[in-house]
Parts: C-alpha cells; sequence; structure tokens
C-alpha cells in the first residue's frame, strides 16, 4: 500500500470512526476529558501501526476500538500505581452533575452508568452504543462472544435496576 | 416453486450449518429496548476540538513501520532459533572433531599398515586388527583398540529383518551379545506399526576391546529365516576421541 493511499486510509477511518472510538473511550474511562486524551493517543497509535490492520480479520472500528482498548488499559496500568481501583478513580474526580454518558441522558441514567464498573460499561457502549454484534464486541474485550452477552446481559439489569430504584427515590 | 415451511423449533440454517452473527442485542431481554435507545440517542459525540487534533493527525504523512519488513511470525522465529542452535552445534563438533584429529594425528605412527575397505583418513594408515571369522565383510572399521590412550569409537548400523518377529529376536540378541561382552544397553527405541512393520533403535555400549567383536556378531548372518535376508551398511567412519568406552548405535528397522 502507497503512503498516499495509507494516510488517505486513516484519514476516511478517522472520520468515519471518531464518534465510536471517543463514545467507547467516555464509557469505558467515565470521564470526558480522559477519553478525549485517550482517543488522540488512540488515533496516533493508529496512524503508526496502520500497517497491520488486516481487513480480513476485523473491520476498521473493531480494530480501532480494540487499539482504543489497549490505549486505555496502559493509561489505567499506569495510573493503577496510585490507585487500586481502575474502574473507579476516574469516577471519583468527576464533577458531580456533569453530563458525562451523554448530552441528554436523564440525571438518574447518568448516575446508573457511573455506578456500573468500567468492564460493565464498555460492553454496554460496544453493544449498544456502538451496535457492534456480539462476535466483534467480544473480540474487542478478549472474551467469548457468550461470556460477552453474558456481561452485557448483567449490565443492563444491573443499569435498569438502578435506574429502577433512581425513579422510585 | 413451492417453498418449503421450516419445521417449528428447527434453525434456519441447518444443523450443520454456519453460525451467522449475533446481532445488536440479539440476545438481550426486549425490556432493555428503551433504555438501549436512550443510551444511543444521548451518546457522546467527540467535540470540535478533538476532531481538529486527530484531523491534523491525519494530515501528518504517516512514518510508516520504523523497520520496513515484517517480522516474521513467531513459529518461523523458533525455526531459525533452532537451525541456528543446531548449526553451532554441528560447527562446534566439526572444529573440536578437526582439532582432535590432527592431537591423535600427531599421535598415530605414520608406518602403520592397511585400513580395510577404505582409503585413510589424511593420507595416515590405521591399524587393523583381526576382525574373527563373524566380520570376515571389508565393510567394518578396523580402527584397533589402544591402551596407551583414551579412545572412543562410535559405529553405526542399519539391519533390514523381516518381520516383527525377526525384530524382536534382532533386537533381544544385539542386547544380549552387549551383556555378554561386558556392555550394556544405553536405550532402546522399540516400536511396531499394526503388528507388520515396526523399526528398533538401539544404543549399545561395550568396552572399547570388544568393539569389533560386537559389530562382527551383530553383522553376523543368521541361520533362522529372519535374518537370512538382513543386510549390514558400513558405518561411514570412525572416530577415535577422547573416551575410555566405545559405543555401537544399532538401528534395526523396517520390518
Amino acid at each position: 500500500v502507497k503512503r498516499g493511499d495509507r494516510a488517505r486510509d486513516i484519514a476516511e477511518a478517522a472520520e468515519r470512526h471518531l464518534d465510536d472510538v471517543h463514545a467507547y473511550l467516555v464509557y469505558l474511562t467515565g470521564d470526558r476529558g480522559t477519553a478525549e486524551e485517550l482517543t488522540a493517543e488512540t488515533f496516533a497509535r493508529a496512524l503508526e501501526r496502520w500497517h497491520r490492520f488486516d481487513p480480513r480479520r476485523s473491520g476498521p472500528r473493531t480494530w480501532l476500538c480494540q487499539l482504543a482498548r489497549s490505549t486505555a488499559l496502559d493509561h489505567f496500568r499506569a495510573e493503577e500505581r496510585r490507585r487500586r481501583r481502575e474502574g473507579r478513580y476516574v469516577l471519583a474526580e468527576a464533577r458531580a452533575g456533569e453530563a458525562v454518558f451523554g448530552e441528554g441522558l436523564s440525571p438518574t441514567l447518568e448516575q446508573a452508568l457511573a455506578r456500573l464498573s468500567a468492564a460493565e460499561r464498555e460492553v454496554v457502549a460496544l453493544r449498544v452504543v456502538l451496535e457492534l454484534d456480539g462476535e466483534g464486541a467480544a473480540r474487542v474485550l478478549g472474551i467469548s462472544t457468550s461470556a460477552c452477552s453474558t456481561r452485557l446481559s448483567r449490565a443492563l439489569q444491573k443499569l435498569e435496576k438502578e435506574v429502577s430504584a433512581g425513579v422510585a427515590a | 416453486v413451492s417453498r418449503l415451511r421450516r419445521p417449528y423449533g428447527q434453525s434456519p440454517h441447518g444443523l450443520s450449518g454456519r453460525r451467522r452473527p449475533v446481532g445488536a442485542l440479539e440476545l438481550v431481554d426486549d425490556r432493555f429496548e428503551k433504555l438501549a435507545s436512550e443510551l444511543r440517542a444521548s451518546r457522546p459525540v467527540a467535540s470540535a476540538a478533538l476532531r481538529e487534533r486527530v484531523a491534523s493527525l491525519g494530515a501528518v504523512e504517516p512514518a510508516g513501520p520504523r523497520w520496513p519488513f515484517r517480522l516474521p511470525s513467531r513459529r518461523i522465529v523458533l525455526g531459525l532459533a533452532g537451525a541456528a542452535l543446531l548449526a553451532s552445534f554441528v560447527a562446534a563438533g566439526v572444529t573440536s572433531h578437526r582439532r582432535s584429529g590432527d592431537r591423535l594425528s600427531a599421535q598415530i605412527p605414520k608406518t602403520t599398515t592397511v585400513h580395510h575397505g577404505g582409503v585413510p583418513s589424511g593420507g595416515r594408515a590405521l591399524e587393523s586388527t583381526p576382525l574373527g571369522p563373524a566380520a570376515k565383510a571389508p565393510m567394518l572399521s578396523t580402527l584397533a583398540p589402544n591402551r596407551s590412550r583414551l579412545q572412543r569409537y562410535d559405529a553405526t548400523l542399519r539391519l533390514r529383518v523381516k518381520d516383527v518377529d525377526a525384530l524382536s529376536n534382532g533386537a533381544r540378541r544385539a542386547m544380549n551379545l552387549t551383556r555378554s561382552l561386558g556392555g550394556y544397553v544405553g536405550s532402546v527405541d522399540y516400536a511396531t506399526r499394526g503388528g507388520k512393520r515396526g523399526g528398533a533403535t538401539l544404543v549399545l555400549r561395550v568396552p572399547v576391546a570388544n568393539i569389533q567383536t560386537a559389530l562382527g556378531e551383530l553383522t553376523r548372518d543368521d541361520p533362522s529365516p529372519a535374518d537370512r535376508d538382513s543386510r549390514c551398511h558400513p558405518p561411514r567412519g570412525s572416530r577415535v576421541e577422547a573416551d575410555r568406552e566405545a559405543r555401537a548405535r544399532a538401528g534395526i528397522g523396517h520390518a
């Protein structure tokens, strides 16, 4: 592949999937600022590693989500020295009342999402928000398709339970 | 064209059909659909600043891989490493063999006589010893035992026997012979396939004084029908190394 073609491919992939990668990282980190940083880092990595992308194995969106996940995990590992629980440290820093997971989300659903673990939020992001199929989401998460479905089902149950409890309160 | 109706409960893809990809939320209960639609409708959107930042990344000409060649797969790397290791062993063996040969050639008298069935290495004849009636063929190496220095004879012998019974008898006879000559069996690898074909590899260690006798006995024609069509391939060469024991490696194959 020529360099010019590669640059064009990367630019197209960035334009098409930027929102997907960003949304996934917002759900994974629970913090908009961190998600933006990691999104930019993800595309910078994609630029370097585009030659490794094999369209026969997965689509560009799945590949970018995999790259975003590894970028986020590297970030989490670096922060883990300070904080034990990677899924909650950014939530503790998130300002109360700020819309993190979406602009039009109800506060109840926003809080319920914040109470999910990072693993639960990321499966919700991949399967529900990005509408990846089970196989693609499982590939991104590095788990089996059935485990991915189980995790999604539990996350949604937990989410609805939290929403119901919030509405009742 | 009449369309066959699929029986109730049967998979549309058949029992052995390929699994189709699972759609989004297909495995999730319908009661989550409202929740899912709300999440989808209000998904986070990248800010304009982030778009510009990423676009500026894309505007830069990609540097490409630092190393222009793709690294080979792990299997190839392991294979190359193994081959390199083997090559280093072979090179080390050849070097040490040459060195020991140089040392020993200085010790071997140049006036000694005949070497059976071949050209003496390095133009120096090696002393021959009588092999007895069992080893009349000129195929055997004839390095003489020498008590004044440490020696190691390494000989390889390959025999072909008629069937599995002959294989078993031959292996047993080789082991008995080794023990009778004061040696021992280093290892035995015996395997048959379907009771018709098989092979055995024996590593026999015998005292250096009896090496010629052992080789002669191992290649001796047996009167039994099993060994009547035995063939013996002569060892390609014998090495004299700094070791006291002599070792004969006999391979009996293709029953």
